[in-house]
């Protein structure tokens, strides 16, 4: 399936970026989990290997059969987010996961990639220069279904990583000013409902200490505290691996998952982050590169809404981490650990540089 | 190349889209050097802050000796019972477990366990102090059954006292705030013991040691991870006192049951070598972490038991103030030891009449048979012709009116009025007949039962011995010992031997032949002494019926010394409404002063 046509524009350096922060991250994991009892830097890299396999499987397919296949992909998954939340066992309080054995996959992970290939395929033919009400309404409706979906498990976080895939694509159909006005509003009521009916107090706590983080500096603005330490007390070089004691003494949190990125701070400084932020930014203007190069608009969309997800999530979660956003468990690709969502970023990256591969042929 | 569509406009939405991105990574890039570099040092403090704890390693506190080295005070162990959370499989189980035991209270667990909650589960809570040898073994015996109880052991401070040696001892409990700024203290933090009176307060700095300390790394629930560094305490030095606890313990006996005190000295070097105050109190019932009952049993006792009356409380010293009078005549002129005064039971002076406590009068008087009889008539005769401001000078030489110096806090000077005094505090002019009164003891002067000893000790040495001590010496745990210095000895009395023989012959007359004294004599052995009775009520206070009747009762006093040639011990006994001094006083006396020669093995010694 994959002739030497498509390997010329393989985007090599996307690819070894991509093998880079991997490594990085079952690195950072091992470090992160020293103290702790299960082997999460093996899982971690077990984890990813199977992200490349599937990674590259994703490669191979060529993007239109998905795309044109997007409703037969959106369906069963839509189907396990239902059956989830129906027959689902609550795991850590939500019931987030489907258990097959020792492997536990997370559906609402898998919505994201099917909602890019559904919004790309709805936006193959669409060649007005600003969307109209009738898509709005219905990228509304696509992202709405596995967004609320996600959100009853409960697993606000999540959910809302379908928000930026959505609005991307629908930034890129144009929109006019009042769909702004009208979903600043509509973000604005969201959060308002949210507040009142759907966060728990802990998820209230940790928004009120981040606007005012001396609240109550050993509750939850805790974690918000400890993370800044651990950044800070990195200084230019670092701490050296495995050496940062707030990592290695607990007092950061989440440490081998969303608060990874903290432990990078900690052990390798500023060069560490900075160098991982670049990297990180090579990893998104390849992406949106591969989208201006796509062949056609499915390719466009695919590769533009792909890219912005996990810009999205790096976005949030360091912003976490420094201190600049509220605590949101919003993991970060290729470094943190968890199973789904690494495998998830895998194939994200498998279909950009599936579109980018595709650029020229036919 | 575009072949299908025209995506220009796409295009450019996806630089809008990358100049977007872009921004937010400058602000993460930004924030990060403001963290990393900037504020480094900042939060690295916060982090070291977060890794090293600094914790005290307590100084064991240095035992407290009498002279012959008995232990008075030392540190005992102290067994509590803990809850060990960590260990607590199930808490329901855990708690039915410990409900059965029938020596735990379940609520005072369940208080505790409620209060402590926030600790991390490592930390034991105590859930019973103090407990016994077989509340200890129980624990012991059942590691397996109940991993969740241990046995904590601490060092509480002991007190081997029936109660009158308490004021010596004093107690320890933990330093207040008010202390907690003082120089002395410096160092100390909130919840550290101190000593609180006595010689625990006195040679708090001796005793004390210092604490040592550990620096360690911790991870975040607090549990140790390695130690850094260690500085072992250094225990505090071990005092020995003059003291000798079988005299205290004689002293003690022979007033149980009385209010008052009793000292008795070395004559030779100052040394106390027993001091009681009664009623005593359980220093182990108050030191430490005193119980709110035990304490206000204390303090609401009508007799004070807090107080050390030998150096805190005042009295009149009644007729032993005439051995003041007698030495300072002699030494001025006034008298000779052969001037004789006639005493017809009272005497006029100044217009006024004053009374000798003998009804019928002691007949014809010379000083040695006055001192022996304790002739009122002899001594305001002679007061009015020695005046108000030598007996001040002479009292003031032989101890009266100002802290003897001894080494326990919070002892009280005393008075010796004078007209000087008189106008400076009360604002009125000396009136000749208060000279009368003071003669014989009476009137505004106010001792205490400690200057009265070293009084008593004073006459026995001719003025030639130490300021009072009890501090004998101490040691390190070196062993190197740190004799007392007890500072300077001799007063400069401008008094000559004669006159202190001629008062000493008064002395042993009082208590061998036939004088108010006959209580404390000791047969073959030359007792001297002079007692005192100190008259409280007033004439219309013994009319009012409402009166309590102990209230009325006399004060007793005794001072005296022996043996009459080279002294060696002298003594001050005071009994609070104890009724006349040769009644309840001397006896006292006779009582210390017999268990002293036993102990001294002199039993035949005579002069």
């Amino acid at each position: 399936m994959i002739d030497r046509k498509l390997l010329v524009n393989l985007d090599w350096i996307l690819l070894l970026t991509v093998v880079l922060l991997s490594v990085i991250g079952v690195l950072l994991v091992a470090s992160a989990s020293q103290n702790l009892s299960a082997n999460y830097a093996q899982r971690q890299a077990a984890w990813t290997g199977i992200g490349i396999v599937l990674m590259l499987i994703a490669m191979s397919i060529d993007y239109h059969r998905l795309t044109d296949r997007a409703a037969v992909l959106y369906l069963p998954v839509m189907g396990l987010l239902v059956y989830l939340l129906i027959f689902g066992r609550t795991i850590s309080g939500a019931k987030s996961w489907i258990v097959v054995g020792p492997i536990r996959i997370q559906p609402s992970e898998l919505a994201k990639i099917v909602l890019a290939l559904m919004l790309a395929k709805i936006f193959a033919e669409f060649r007005m220069t600003t969307a109209s009400t009738r898509e709005v309404l219905v990228v509304g409706l696509i992202a709405g279904v596995p967004f609320l979906l996600t959100a009853a498990q409960p697993d606000l976080g999540t959910a809302a990583t379908l928000v930026p895939i959505a609005g991307c694509a629908l930034m890129l159909a144009g929109l006019r000013a009042r769909w702004f006005v009208a979903m600043g509003l509509l973000v604005v009521v969201v959060c308002l409902v949210a507040w009142i009916f759907l966060l728990k107090d802990y998820q209230r706590a940790r928004v009120v200490s981040f606007i005012s983080p001396g609240t109550d500096p050993r509750g939850s603005g805790y974690h918000s505290i400890q993370s800044r330490i651990a950044v800070g007390s990195g200084g230019v070089y670092g701490r050296g691996y495995r050496k940062g004691s707030q990592s290695s003494l607990e007092f950061l949190p989440a440490r081998h998952t969303d608060f990874v990125f903290s432990v990078l701070a900690e052990e390798e400084g500023f060069l560490g982050t900075t160098g991982v932020l670049v990297l990180y930014a090579v990893l998104i203007l390849r992406g949106l590169r591969a989208a201006r190069h796509a062949r056609d608009r499915e390719g466009l969309y695919l590769a533009a809404c792909l890219t912005t997800l996990i810009a999205f999530h790096i976005i949030i979660n360091v912003g976490m981490v420094a201190g600049l956003l509220p605590i949101t468990g919003i993991p970060l690709p290729f470094l943190s650990y968890g199973g789904s969502f690494t495998v998830t970023m895998f194939i994200s990256i498998g279909l950009i540089l599936n579109v980018r591969m595709r650029r020229t042929v036919n | 190349m575009k072949i299908y569509d025209d995506l220009k406009p796409l295009e450019s939405r996806l630089a809008v889209l990358e100049v977007v991105l872009g921004i937010f990574f400058g602000i993460l890039v930004g924030a990060f050097w403001v963290l990393q570099v900037l504020r480094n040092d900042y939060y690295c403090a916060l982090s070291e802050e977060n890794r090293i704890r600094e914790s005290l390693i307590a100084a064991p506190r240095g035992l407290i000796l009498d002279r012959n080295h008995r232990v008075l005070v030392e540190n005992r162990p102290s067994f509590s019972i803990v809850l060990v959370r960590e260990n607590m499989r199930d808490l329901g189980a855990a708690l039915e477990k410990v409900r059965r035991i029938p020596f735990l209270d379940i609520n005072t667990v369940l208080a505790r366990l409620h209060k402590y909650r926030s600790l991390p589960p490592f930390m034991p809570i105590v859930i019973k102090e103090d407990v016994g040898p077989a509340e200890v073994a129980f624990v012991e015996a059942r590691r397996l059954e109940l991993p969740e109880l241990a046995v904590k052991v601490e060092f509480k401070r002991y007190y081997r006292t029936g109660g009158g040696s308490a004021h010596i001892l004093g107690y320890v409990s933990e330093i207040s705030e008010r202390q907690l700024a003082l120089p002395a203290y410096h160092g100390l933090g909130p919840g550290d013991l101190i000593g609180q009176a006595g010689i625990e307060r006195r040679y708090d700095s001796i005793l004390r040691g210092t604490d040592g300390k550990s620096r360690e790394v911790v991870n975040s629930k607090g549990r140790k991870i390695t130690e850094l560094e260690r500085v072992e305490p250094a225990a505090g030095r071990t005092i020995v006192l003059s003291v000798d606890t079988d005299l205290m313990d004689s002293l003690e006996s022979a007033m149980s049951g009385k209010v008052g005190s009793g000292v008795v000295l070395d004559t030779r070097t100052g040394e106390v070598l027993a001091m009681v105050s009664l009623p005593g109190y359980d220093p182990n019932s108050i030191t430490g972490h005193c119980s709110q009952q035990d304490w206000v049993s204390i303090v609401s006792n009508p007799d004070h038991p807090l107080q050390n009356r030998a150096i805190n409380n005042l009295y009149s010293p009644g007729s032993v103030f005439k051995l003041t009078v007698a030495i300072g005549a002699l030494e001025e002129g006034v008298i000779t030891p052969s001037t004789t005064v006639f005493c017809p039971g009272s005497a006029t002076i100044y217009g006024h009449t004053f009374h000798c406590w003998k009804a019928g009068g002691h007949g014809s008087m010379n000083l040695r048979s006055a001192i022996t009889n304790s002739c009122n008539v002899y001594f305001y005769q002679v007061g009015k012709k020695l005046g108000i401001e030598k007996i001040a000078q002479y009292a003031k030489a032989l101890g009266f009116g100002s802290a003897t110096g001894i080494d326990l806090p919070g002892e009280e000077g005393g008075l010796v009025p004078d007209p000087d005094w008189k106008k400076r505090v009360r604002g009125t002019a000396w009136y000749a007949g208060e000279t009368i009164s003071i003669a014989i003891g009476q009137g505004s002067l106010l001792v205490s039962p400690m200057q009265m000893a070293y009084h008593a000790a004073l006459i026995a040495s001719s003025g030639r011995t130490f300021k009072p001590h009890l501090l004998h010496s101490y040691y390190d745990t070196n062993r190197q010992v740190f004799p007392s210095e007890p500072g300077e000895g001799v007063r400069a009395l401008a008094v000559a031997e004669p006159a202190f023989d001629v008062v000493r012959d008064g002395m042993w007359g009082v208590v061998n032949q036939g004088g108010t004294g006959g209580r404390a004599a000791i047969p073959g052995m030359d007792v001297c002494g002079k007692t005192g009775t100190v008259q409280l009520a007033s004439k219309a206070n013994i009319k009012n019926p409402q009166a309590p009747k102990r209230d009325l009762q006399v004060h007793s006093w005794f001072i005296g010394f022996a043996p009459r040639q080279k002294p060696e011990v002298a003594i001050a006994v005071f009994i609070e409404h104890g009724g006349a001094g040769g009644e309840a006083a001397a006896p006292v006396a006779k009582a210390v002063l017999e268990t002293y020669f036993e102990l001294h093995d002199r039993s035949k010694a005579s002069s």
